[in-house]
Parts: C-alpha cells; sequence; structure tokens
C-alpha cells in the first residue's frame, strides 16, 4: 500500500455527528508513538441519532468500501487491529459485513483470524434487542415518537427501551469481557498485517459517543470518559485509536482510492462536497440519499421525497438527527450545510432530515426528542440526568414550567457542565423551540 | 513525576501562580493554596476521582467548557479560575438540580447536599422529582433510602476499588437510573462483608446505620478511642446518645484506618451494653461454681496454676495462645512469658492465620 496523500481527505469532516475534521484525527494517531501493544481502528456503527440510517444502508449495501477505508486508515496510521462496533438491531449488516470480510480474507486482503465476534457491555438491566427480521427502518422505528409521529407504517409494539420488537427475540445479555486480544497473522498477500473484529454494541444510544463506546467495548458501563486524554492518544485499552463513522471510511476509500469506485470521480478533488442524507417522515419516498452539501430541505423533499404524503404543509422538520432541535416549515429553503445550519443555530449532525406534515404539533415533537434524551442519559453527571429529564417534563406538562431565569439557568448548568455531547447539546433543542415557535414550554 | 521529567508544575491559579507535585488535581491544587472551598460531592479523597455531580467546576483557559477540578490534573502554564460569577451560578444550579431528587427525611447523617444547598442559599428546585421506591434489606446494619441517592457513585466506587467487593452497583439510565446491592439482591446474598464503608462515604445519608435508629449523628457525641477488635488500631468514635453507643465512625485521614473500617470495628458494638457481658474476672470456687473477684486474685490464681503445671510435668506441657484482639506489644510480653519465664516454644497468635 502507498502512502497516502492526506491531502486528499481534507476538508472532510466526520459523518457521525460532531463534525470533526477526519485528517485530523488520521494525522493525530499516526504521530502517536506505537507501543509494543500498537494502535487500533474503530468503526462506529452503533448508528442510533433518531432519524438515522445511512450507517445501516452503507454496511449492508457497501460494506467493501467501508472494510476498504478502514484498511486504508490502518496502513496510514500505522495500527494492526480494527473493530466494528454495531449496533445490536443491524443483524443484517452484521452478516453482510461478515461475509465481506470473508471474502477479503479468501483474496489476502485482510489477516487470518478476522471476523471475531463479541458482544459489548451496555446499562444493566437493560435488554439488547437482536432481531433477524428486515431492518431499514430500524433507526426510524428506536422511537416511540416515530412510531407516534412519523408516517412509516411500521408493524409491531414498541419495546420497553424504544426499540421495536417486529418478532425479534428479546434477550438479556450479559455483558462479556473483551477476548484476550488474540494474535495477528502475518501480513496477507496483497494487504497488511490488520486483524478485523465484530464488537455487538451494549444497545443503548449513549454507546455511540465515542468513549463511551470504548468502555463498552472494554465490558464496562457506557459512561463517557472525561477527555483529555482522547482516544486518539489513549482509546481502546488506552491504546492510541482512530476512531470514525461508518460513512467517514466510506467517503475516505472513495476519496482516497484511484478514480472511486463506484463513478464517484467527481468527488475525489473535493472532500466534504457531498454527503449521505437519510431522509424520513412524512414524505412519499422516505430514504438514504447521496447529494451534494448544500442542498435546501425542499429540494431534498422535492428531488427526492417524492414530496410530502397528501401534500400537507411541512409543520416542522429536523435538519441532521434529533439532536439538533426542530426547525419551522418557513426554513425549508436552508442549505443542508454545517455553515447554512449554523446560520439558523443548528448544525448538520448526521444530515438526518425528517419532515412532520400538518397537524402534527412543533412542540410535541420537541418533547419527545427530550424525552428521550431523559432516558438515554447514561445518568453519570448532574446537568444530563437531571436536566433532560426536567425539560422533558417541563416541555410535555406533566408538571408546571419554571419561571424563565430558572429554566434558563438549568439550560446554562447543562450546556457548561455536562460530560458529553448528549448533555451539552440538548439544550439545543429548547433554545430552538424558543427561538422559532411560540416557546419551549407550556 | 510527570510525563515530561518533571516532579513539580506551576500554573496560575486565581491570579496567583502556584507550584505543586506533578499529579495533583486542581482540587487538591485548590486545597494546598488555601483557597476558598471547592465543593465536591462525589469526591472522596479515598476514591479515583469520578467527576459526574459537577460541583467542582473551576474555569481553565483554553477548555471549551468548565472542567471538574478533582478529575483535572494540573499542568505547566494552565490559568485556572476555581471562583468567579459563572461556576459559582453553575454550582448553585447542580445543588438545585440534586435537590429535585433528593428526598432527605430520614435526616440521620451530615448531609453534604443540604450544607451546600445552605450555604448557597438555594430554596425550592423548580421541579421535585417522584421519590424512588423504598428499598427493604433483612441486614441488620445497612439500611438504604433511595430517595435520598444522588447518584454520585461513592458507595459503588468504595465497594469496587477499596473493598473490591463489588456489592454494590449503579444500575439503569436515565430517570431510572439508581444505585442497589448487586443483581437486586439484599446485601446478604451479594459478595458484601458489611464493612459499612459504603455508609460512610454517603454525602446524603441514602446510606445508614439502622442501629442507629434514626438519631442524627448531630445529636450524638462523639468519643474519640481505638477498636480492640484487633492489632491494627483503627482510630474510632463511638457515637453515644444517652451514655449508649449507637453507631461507630472514622474520620477519613485519621489513624492507620483512613476512615476505613471492617464489619466488627463499625457494627459490632451491641456487646457493650449487654446484660450478660463479663465485666470482672471470674474464678472457681470449691463449690464449683464461677465467682466474681478481682484480677490480682484472678491472676495469682493463673500463675499458681501454671507453674503447678510446669513443675509437676515439665515447661513443655503449657501453651500459650494469644487472642487476634491483643496489640503487638501484648503478643510480645506474651511470648516473653513463654520462653523467658516458663520456658516453652509452645506460644501462637490466632492472628498469625
Amino acid at each position: 500500500m502507498t502512502v497516502m496523500d492526506l491531502e486528499r481527505l481534507k476538508g472532510l469532516r466526520g459523518c457521525g455527528g460532531a463534525g470533526f475534521p477526519a485528517d485530523f484525527k488520521w494525522k493525530a494517531v499516526r504521530d502517536e508513538p506505537a507501543g509494543a501493544e500498537g494502535k487500533v481502528v474503530v468503526c462506529n456503527a452503533d448508528e442510533g441519532e433518531p432519524g438515522t440510517f445511512k450507517d445501516g444502508w452503507l454496511l449492508a449495501e457497501r460494506p467493501r468500501e467501508v472494510i476498504a477505508g478502514m484498511l486504508r486508515a490502518a496502513a496510514f496510521t500505522g495500527a494492526d487491529r480494527g473493530y466494528l462496533y454495531l449496533r445490536p438491531e443491524y443483524t443484517r449488516q452484521k452478516a453482510a459485513f461478515l461475509a465481506e470480510v470473508e471474502r477479503m480474507v479468501g483474496e489476502g486482503l485482510l489477516s487470518l483470524g478476522s471476523g471475531a465476534v463479541w458482544y459489548g457491555a451496555g446499562f444493566p438491566g437493560r435488554p439488547v434487542v437482536e432481531s433477524d427480521h428486515g431492518l431499514d427502518d430500524i433507526a426510524l422505528a428506536q422511537l416511540e415518537w416515530h412510531v407516534a409521529h412519523g408516517s412509516h407504517d411500521l408493524e409491531g409494539e414498541p419495546t420497553a427501551n424504544g426499540g421495536l420488537a417486529t418478532d425479534g427475540k428479546l434477550s438479556l445479555l450479559r455483558p462479556l469481557p473483551p477476548r484476550a486480544r488474540p494474535a495477528i497473522e502475518p501480513a496477507p498477500a496483497n494487504g497488511i498485517a490488520f486483524r478485523l473484529d465484530v464488537c455487538i454494541g451494549g444497545g443503548a444510544y449513549i454507546c455511540g459517543e465515542e468513549t463511551a463506546l470504548l468502555e463498552s467495548m472494554e465490558g464496562r458501563r457506557p459512561q463517557p470518559r472525561h477527555k483529555p486524554p482522547f482516544p486518539t492518544q489513549a482509546g481502546l485499552w488506552g491504546l492510541p485509536t482512530l476512531m470514525n463513522n461508518v460513512e467517514t471510511f466510506w467517503w475516505a476509500e472513495r476519496l482516497l482510492s484511484e478514480g472511486g469506485a463506484d463513478g464517484a470521480d467527481d468527488v475525489g478533488g473535493v472532500p466534504g462536497a457531498r454527503r449521505l442524507y437519510s431522509l424520513s417522515g412524512d414524505v412519499q419516498t422516505p430514504g438514504v440519499y447521496e447529494c451534494e452539501v448544500g442542498i435546501t430541505a425542499r429540494e431534498l423533499i422535492e428531488r427526492h421525497g417524492g414530496g410530502v404524503k397528501g401534500g400537507a404543509e411541512v409543520a416542522c422538520w429536523i435538519p441532521g438527527g434529533a439532536a439538533t432541535g426542530v426547525l419551522p416549515g418557513t426554513l425549508l429553503d436552508t442549505p443542508l450545510s454545517p455553515d447554512g445550519l449554523k446560520a439558523v443555530g443548528t448544525a448538520l449532525g448526521t444530515a438526518a432530515v425528517v419532515i412532520y406534515a400538518a397537524p402534527r404539533e412543533p412542540r410535541e415533537v420537541a418533547a419527545h426528542i427530550m424525552r428521550f434524551f431523559a432516558q438515554e442519559s447514561c445518568s453519570q453527571c448532574t446537568p444530563c440526568r437531571l436536566g433532560c429529564r426536567a425539560f422533558a417534563d417541563w416541555m410535555d406538562g406533566s408538571c408546571t414550567a419554571p419561571p424563565a431565569d430558572r429554566a434558563s439557568d438549568w439550560l446554562e448548568a447543562m450546556e457548561l457542565g455536562s460530560i458529553c455531547g448528549l448533555g451539552f447539546t440538548a439544550p439545543l433543542v429548547v433554545r430552538q423551540m424558543d427561538r422559532w415557535f411560540e416557546g419551549a414550554m407550556a | 513525576m510527570s510525563s515530561n521529567g518533571k516532579d513539580k508544575v506551576s500554573f496560575t491559579l486565581d491570579g496567583e501562580t502556584v507550584t505543586v507535585d506533578a499529579g495533583e488535581t486542581l482540587l487538591d491544587a485548590c486545597r494546598c493554596a488555601g483557597r476558598p472551598e471547592v465543593p465536591t460531592l462525589c469526591h472522596d479523597d479515598r476514591l479515583d476521582p469520578y467527576g459526574g455531580c459537577r460541583m467542582c467546576l473551576v474555569e481553565l483557559d483554553g477548555a471549551p467548557r468548565p472542567v471538574p477540578a478533582c478529575k483535572t490534573r494540573a499542568a505547566d502554564g494552565m490559568v485556572v479560575r476555581s471562583q468567579g460569577e459563572k461556576v459559582e451560578r453553575v454550582r448553585r444550579t447542580m445543588v438545585e438540580m440534586l435537590l429535585s431528587e433528593h428526598h432527605d427525611d430520614v435526616g440521620v447523617k451530615p448531609n453534604e447536599l443540604q450544607r451546600y444547598a445552605t450555604e448557597f442559599g438555594v430554596e425550592a428546585p423548580p421541579v421535585r422529582f417522584e421519590r424512588r421506591d423504598a428499598w427493604e434489606d433483612r441486614n441488620r446494619f445497612i439500611g438504604y433510602n433511595p430517595g435520598a441517592c444522588i447518584l454520585c457513585d461513592r458507595c459503588v466506587r468504595y465497594c469496587d476499588e477499596v473493598m473490591q467487593c463489588n456489592a454494590l452497583e449503579h444500575v439503569g439510565q436515565g430517570s431510572t437510573a439508581l444505585m442497589q446491592p448487586t443483581d437486586g439482591k439484599s446485601f446478604l446474598d451479594t459478595s458484601c462483608e458489611l464493612c459499612g464503608g459504603c455508609v460512610s462515604t454517603c454525602p446524603t445519608g441514602a446510606l445508614y446505620e439502622k442501629q442507629a435508629g434514626g438519631l442524627a449523628e448531630a445529636d450524638c457525641d462523639k468519643t474519640r478511642t481505638v477498636c480492640t477488635f484487633c492489632g491494627v488500631g483503627c482510630v474510632i468514635d463511638l457515637n453515644t446518645s444517652d451514655g449508649k453507643v449507637v453507631k461507630v465512625t472514622a474520620e477519613t485521614g485519621v489513624g492507620p484506618n483512613d476512615g476505613h473500617l471492617c464489619n466488627k470495628g463499625r457494627f459490632a458494638f451491641e456487646f457493650i451494653h449487654h446484660p450478660e457481658r463479663l465485666k470482672t474476672p471470674l474464678v472457681r470456687g470449691e463449690d464449683g461454681k464461677l465467682h466474681e473477684t478481682d484480677w490480682e486474685t484472678a491472676l495469682d490464681r493463673v500463675a499458681a496454676g501454671l507453674r503447678k503445671v510446669a513443675d509437676e510435668h515439665g515447661p513443655e506441657t503449657v501453651g500459650f495462645l494469644a487472642s487476634s484482639r491483643c496489640t503487638n506489644e501484648d503478643v510480645y510480653a506474651l511470648q516473653k512469658l513463654a520462653r523467658g519465664v516458663l520456658g516453652t516454644n509452645n506460644v501462637h497468635s490466632c492472628a498469625a492465620t
């Protein structure tokens, strides 16, 4: 494998929500000295942001490019182990991924032994949902509010933890300690010495947070770590760890491979010019669409979504996953780009656009998002655990709203005092309601 | 030593240059520098920093948001402000938030949360969450009132880091998270050793001593003494009310035990007031029954008996067994008696096993 020109990745922002520059992470891990235990590449496939399902699609349909992106990252950083941290509901994706690993081992691209599977830890008492059924809609299905407010005709009963048990096995899995790091076979015929295994996630939203994910992989309760040290310095088992989202690895492969594998040469020179948008909600044809960054929500709905269901007015919409809050229908012409959305107080997040047609109530949608955060808080830090819970209660009217100064102090405490992104971005949902609608609280 | 090989670091704390040992936390540094108290709830000096309660947030130049002083190590060139309007307002809100889930009606222990509430002038929080279900536990010593718990994790971490028992766990998440004995069993059915360390570290009285019968620590007199259960010499405080011991506590940072106690030291004090407790020596009279006497008489009797056996049958027929409640000095004196006076090597202490 030749030395790569990292310049070609410049401008690629992580696709997992935070939008961190990918080349920065790659460089940071490359520059860390490799100890005796080596370095690690982790692909974050715990796709849990409500409304987001592009990683699930990629793993099911394009696993080869995702793995190739990980291999490039490993070659570049000097890592010799890779892990896919996969959300447990993605059983179809697991099968597709493992089949691809097997093929690549056969082709001499991955080291022998690749493809071992173990289970990461979750929250004690919380069942991990596994299913063998069609799961294209699983990311849509994870929230009660999607069942109540989305237009997908989902079958089955919502489970206690917000998942949808279509006919899936519900099993309580005890966290298993990660297997002792197995030996890595020498470099295969066409590649580098790189062992690629799969860790099935602990079944919680917070497991998608990179340090909580590492805790889960190491067999502990998935509570985010304090940073610094950053995972690039001390990640999985304390080793320098490069963690990217599935889509980020996929883009990296497309940007770095000569010519592009699937006619994607047009993006070769312009990292970050295009994204996979997950479009769902009240549109005729929801799905994953690759579009240029900066497309507006209206164009997305009309060009790809087949229009709003029943031609109804858009009551509100979510631009980039639940954590990016709710915007009014009047802002549908906002460019879906980091800058365009920053101008209206939010972010591109996971590029998951959810459309809510009238007569759905924006406040109800926002209250459901806050309830979701209240349930999914790992409960480690005070402001996230109690702040999300209080705002969920205040927004859905189950208790009297507080005086404005108290609410504003509580938001501030969440923004300044939370340990991880769950807690310090949750107030955005409230602030956006206050900014664009008649207020967050009844 | 820090990674750059230095053993001291210098940084700016509230406008003054401070030099501390490399590896010290900002919390330690604030204490060493005599800064006003940085409030903490999830912190216990005996445990690894946790950084969950967010009470000790301080401002650090260059950091995107305030950092927890308990969890952040001092480094060269840092610029830190431990006080200030912003962090003080956030700390106050943290207290308010914690009060929203804290239902303290037992009031058996000094309540660190309530103390901060009073200090910061925090009155009723704007929301009050439902009280967690009561916890019944058939053990006799450790009481648990989940309603008062603020999930600081101190008990769980104590049980893990100090005792390595893992008899307590933090389960669930979000609004249903709670502390409980592992797997939701009684303490007696877990690996709990009933050391009561969790009780000692609990900042709110959610974990409390059942024997104290709801009596608040403030209503007790404390008498500092040394535990007599073994030779370690743990420093303990007997908490008494109406002249009766109701519980035993130990102060962190004092004595060889640093606030730790074993289950005997903390909970096994009921013998003190037991009606059958022996208070004087007993010797057997000619009537074959035991009679109370004084120490001089009793010891004369022992000496005479030992001497008689040794004289008649040789010193090897005599042996000494020391109780594990004896101190090192006691045991040393006993083996002197055995070897030097009686002339036998038959001497043993049960603390040796």
